[in-house]
Order: C-alpha cells, then sequence, then structure tokens
C-alpha cells in the first residue's frame, strides 16, 4: 500500500487598527540615563511629530537624566514644583534603562464668592 | 620648544554624524581603533565622545544622547602646563580646542604627556628649565611679580671625584626629592643644570630668603646615599613692576635667572650662603 504523506504550510495574519496615539508620549516622558532613547533623541521626536508642544528637562538625578513635559501643564503649575513631584513619584518606578510615560491630569478648583 | 596647545593640536581626527547610533559608532572605534571622536551636525561642532562614553551609553542611543557635556574647552594659547591641570580634574582622554569661540581641534593626553616629557629631566624625574620658562612667562602675563631661586650644591665637583658619578648621580636624586618635598603649592622647581636647581615663585625676595634658609638647613640636616652631607648656597632675584603689561616676558626671565645664578656664585663666598640680589624692575629689561 502507498502511504504519501502529506505537509503542508499555512500563514495566518491578524490585523489590529488603532489611531495613532498623537502624541505618542502623552504628558511626561521619564528618561533613565541609561535608557534606549537619549534626552537629544526625545527632543528632536518631540520637535518633530508635535512641534512647541514639549519642553525636555535635563535633570541632575542619579536615575532620571531628563523629563519631556507637555508646555500645557506648565501654565497649571510651576515647572519647579511639577519637577519634584514627578522625580518624586517617578523615582519610585524608574531605573536607569527606563523610558516611562505618565499621564499627568491637573485639576485646577477655583471658588469664588461674589458680593451682590 | 613646546609650550602651547597650538603646538599639539589634533587636527586629522575622526568625526561622527549625531545621529548615529552609539553601537554603529563602537563598532567603528573597534575596527578603527580610535578612541574617541568629534561629533558634528550638520557642520556643527556638538562635542566629543569616548570610547568610554559609548560603552556606558545603550547602544540603541544616538551619538549626541551619549556625548559629556562636563569638559570645558581649552584656547590655542593655553600652556601645555594648564591643560596638564584640567586633564587631572577631568577624566578624559582628550579636549576640544577654540580659537576665539570657534572649534579648530583637539588636544589629546596622549601628545600632551608626549610634549611634556621632553620637558622632564631623567635623572631627577624634575622638569627642566623650559617648564620655568613657561611657568615664568603665564605669571607675567597674568601680571604678577615673580622670584627666582638659585640652589647650587657647594662642593659637588669634590663629591663626584671622592664617591665616583654613579653615586655623584644619586646624591642629585635625592637632593631633587628632598627639594621637591620642601617646595610649596605656589613655587616651580626644576632641576636647570648640573648641580643647580631653580625655583620659581611668586613670594617677594624677603619670603624668599626666609624660605631659603629653611631649605638650606632641611638639605644641611640630611644624609645623602647613606653617610654623605651636603650644603647648597642660594641665590635670589626678584622683579617688581609698575605697568600690567610687558613687551618682552622672555628677557625678563632670562635675566631674573641670569641674576639669580651669579647671586648663589656670589652666595658661596657669603658665610651663610646665600646672596640676594638687587631686585629689578621688569619694565626696565622687556
Amino acid at each position: 500500500m502507498n502511504r504519501r504523506s502529506e505537509y503542508s504550510k499555512r500563514a495566518e495574519m491578524n490585523m489590529r487598527f488603532s489611531d495613532f496615539e498623537m502624541p505618542p508620549m502623552q504628558d511626561v516622558l521619564i528618561v533613565g540615563r541609561r535608557a534606549p532613547i537619549g534626552p537629544e533623541a526625545a527632543r528632536r521626536m518631540v520637535d518633530i511629530l508635535s512641534p512647541e508642544q514639549y519642553i525636555i528637562e535635563k535633570i541632575d538625578h542619579p536615575i532620571i537624566e531628563a523629563l519631556v513635559i507637555r508646555r500645557t501643564l506648565l501654565k497649571m503649575l510651576p515647572k519647579e514644583k511639577l519637577i519634584s513631584i514627578i522625580l518624586e513619584e517617578g523615582s519610585t518606578l524608574a531605573d536607569e534603562q527606563a523610558i516611562i510615560k505618565a499621564q499627568v491630569n491637573i485639576v485646577l478648583k477655583v471658588s469664588r464668592s461674589l458680593e451682590l | 620648544m613646546i609650550k602651547r596647545v597650538r603646538d599639539i593640536l589634533v587636527t586629522d581626527f575622526h568625526t561622527v554624524y549625531a545621529l548615529d547610533s552609539v553601537q554603529k559608532t563602537i563598532d567603528h572605534a573597534v575596527e578603527t581603533s580610535q578612541e574617541y571622536f568629534a561629533v558634528f551636525d550638520e557642520g556643527v561642532f556638538l562635542g566629543i565622545v569616548t570610547y568610554k562614553d559609548l560603552v556606558k551609553a545603550h547602544p540603541n542611543r544616538i551619538v549626541v544622547d551619549a556625548l559629556s557635556f562636563e569638559y570645558p574647552s581649552v584656547s590655542v594659547s593655553d600652556s601645555i602646563w594648564k591643560v596638564k591641570e584640567m586633564f587631572e580634574v577631568y577624566d578624559t582622554v582628550v579636549l576640544p580646542v577654540k580659537d576665539q569661540e570657534q572649534f579648530v581641534g583637539l588636544v589629546d593626553k596622549l601628545s600632551l604627556f608626549t610634549a611634556i616629557s621632553t620637558c622632564l629631566d631623567p635623572l631627577t624625574g624634575l622638569y627642566n628649565g623650559s617648564y620655568l620658562y613657561a611657568q615664568a612667562e603665564d605669571l607675567i602675563e597674568k601680571g604678577q611679580e615673580i622670584s627666582i631661586l638659585f640652589a647650587d650644591v657647594n662642593g659637588f665637583g669634590q663629591i663626584d671625584k671622592h664617591y665616583g658619578h654613579v653615586k655623584g648621580d644619586m646624591v642629585l636624586k635625592e637632593l631633587a626629592h628632598t627639594l621637591k618635598e620642601s617646595v610649596g603649592s605656589d613655587m616651580f622647581l626644576c632641576r636647570y643644570g648640573g648641580d643647580e636647581f631653580a625655583i620659581l615663585t611668586t613670594r617677594n625676595a624677603e619670603r624668599c630668603q626666609t624660605f631659603a634658609q629653611e631649605l638650606q638647613r632641611k638639605v644641611s640636616s640630611m644624609k645623602y646615599c647613606g653617610n654623605i652631607s651636603l650644603t647648597i648656597a642660594v641665590g635670589i632675584a626678584g622683579g617688581r613692576r609698575r605697568k600690567a603689561q610687558l613687551v618682552n616676558s622672555i628677557a625678563v626671565i632670562r635675566r631674573l635667572i641670569n641674576l639669580a645664578s651669579l647671586a648663589s656664585t656670589k652666595a658661596k663666598s657669603s658665610t651663610d650662603c646665600l646672596h640676594v640680589a638687587d631686585y629689578v624692575y621688569m619694565e626696565e629689561i622687556a
């Protein structure tokens, strides 16, 4: 009896479409000292993708080399205050190799009373 | 005589593009055995990246993100001694060189130390006279007054004759060590020639005299090569100035060295082996 061996090779393709997150780095990007992307690369990336919307701050910190911060945040909080909060929280999560994106929501509550 | 950065300026250095990857540049460094590269972006010099900087950075980074910006630049007119001090402070093998804020090249540690080795006296390990000239010139350019002490071993010829030249050399080596330990941080010591040592300082003649007496006491209190006693005659010459700028500082230095040398000869016949030459106004020489 003839026994024919059967062999087949198939490829399956799955596709997933989603919106490109624009800009891709959200509100703040924390760049570690030995991260695969350095501050200059980050600066060039944001300048091309979202011109004039982010600032790069080089940081004197043992783990974190720089922060990329959305400019609009700085209209709501002083830069030094914002940086110190990000470093305080971010340094517990980040290591030298990390690039961490952070979503930062600032809600400004204003309450006024008017004399009628 | 090599004395300024321009004399050892490196202009045929290897360059890399700012957006090259760190990995590509490491490969290039290994291939070409280069220890450093100048980093350019569209013709603009951004800095220097060393092999050490590269291996410390993530290989995915662009070269400009591996640069060390903490190193200052030096000027073409800086003395090689100033640059030596900078290499001692900063942990790097190369520094950028600028001429009127324009990047013109690099100065590397190897070229610098090769240049400096020509100013070293092989017997004692002290610098030779060219070091003294360079330092004196720098002090004069800074508007300082300078003094020179010339120390000469009394009867050194007799030591050579009595113990032989090999032992004589050993005596000089030990004496050089004593002098090196004795000079202050504001003094520059060199072996001027034979058994003559010169010290440059900004101290005035009176303070030089006090220092010379201490030095004489120290030298005579010690035994060299086990049992040889020495005394030194010291001549002092000091220059004063009325103006900040001098036309010919080399002429001033030559004159002061000559006066100090003659003073040390006179010192040999005096009871305390010390002679201070009359001070001179530098402007009258330059």
